[in-house]
């Protein structure tokens, strides 16, 4: 659905890349993120901490903050919304996104910050 | 200073509930309507007034019907011979013009529906229904001039008796 991440390494958005150019490219979508029946933090924080109502762009949510937690383990919350930043919640529940993606983020770090 | 007792956990009132159905919007798993495919499902694609206010002298379907998997072109006269012309509101003591019939009252009035096998050729079948509009002109749309007496006399007009 929507944004996919390619290589691990960029979210990219399916619609805007044709197939020949994800040729050879290893491609995850929001269905490859938990493993099995345990949630990706990200997920989980996302159910935890209220950050989707509708969910139709929570694939995209979860799909482009992995990419962001990824070169970015700690971001600022300026730096969450900038990276989120294409994409549209109609329900508007972006402080939860937020918040979800700072829990994610915290629970995923090597050493958990102190909050 | 109150003192806030914890509620008891077993109910819902002042705590936060986790929502059953985020599981699967959370795995890609969601399913909205336009997921939703039954055996032998038609589509739906609507035609448009351009115009805000203007006679409907005639629609040709033909081309619309040519085209393949075009099941059918809808008017609001066929609705209205069906006696669906009209749909009652939320209101009850209201009700609503399913399409135009007659004339368009306001720009993008829906004026006709086609209906195909696919979403596509419904689309591109609506672009073939030729309607002939008869433009009225601007002095209808004084706004400033008895509205509310012009809006009256276009619902009586339109078969609307109990205008209040």
């Amino acid at each position: 659905v929507c944004v996919v991440v390619l290589d691990g390494e960029r979210a990219v958005k399916a619609c805007t890349m044709f197939a020949v150019q994800a040729d050879g490219h290893a491609i995850t979508t929001v269905e490859g993120l938990a493993q099995g029946a345990k949630l990706h933090p990200l997920q989980q924080a996302f159910w935890d901490c209220h950050g989707l109502q509708c969910g139709y762009c929570t694939p995209g949510m979860l799909m482009t903050s992995l990419v962001l937690l990824k070169h970015n383990p700690d971001p600022s919350e300026s730096e969450i919304r900038q990276a989120l930043a294409g994409n549209l919640c109609r329900c508007t529940v972006y402080q939860n996104i937020i918040a979800s993606v700072q829990q994610a983020a915290q629970q995923m770090s090597p050493q958990p910050v102190e909050a | 200073m109150a003192m806030i007792t914890e509620a008891p956990k077993r109910h819902a009132v002042g705590q936060s509930m986790k929502r059953k159905e985020d599981p699967r919007f959370i795995r890609g798993a969601g399913r909205y309507i336009d997921d939703i495919t039954l055996p032998g499902m038609l589509y739906l694609a609507l035609v448009h007034s351009p115009y805000p206010h203007a006679r409907i002298v005639s629609i040709d379907k033909s081309a619309a019907l040519a085209m393949p998997g075009v099941k059918a072109v809808i008017t609001g006269e066929d609705l209205v011979a069906a006696n669906l012309g009209w749909i009652p509101t939320f209101h009850g003591y209201d009700k609503q013009m399913v399409l135009a019939v007659g004339k368009a009252l306001f720009q993008y009035q829906e004026v006709a529906g086609v209906v195909a096998t696919s979403r596509e050729a419904a689309i591109d079948a609506a672009e073939l229904v030729e309607v002939d509009y008869d433009v009225y002109g601007n002095r209808h749309f004084d706004l400033h001039r008895s509205r509310r007496r012009r809006t009256e006399q276009a619902l009586r007009h339109h078969g609307h008796q109990d205008v209040r």
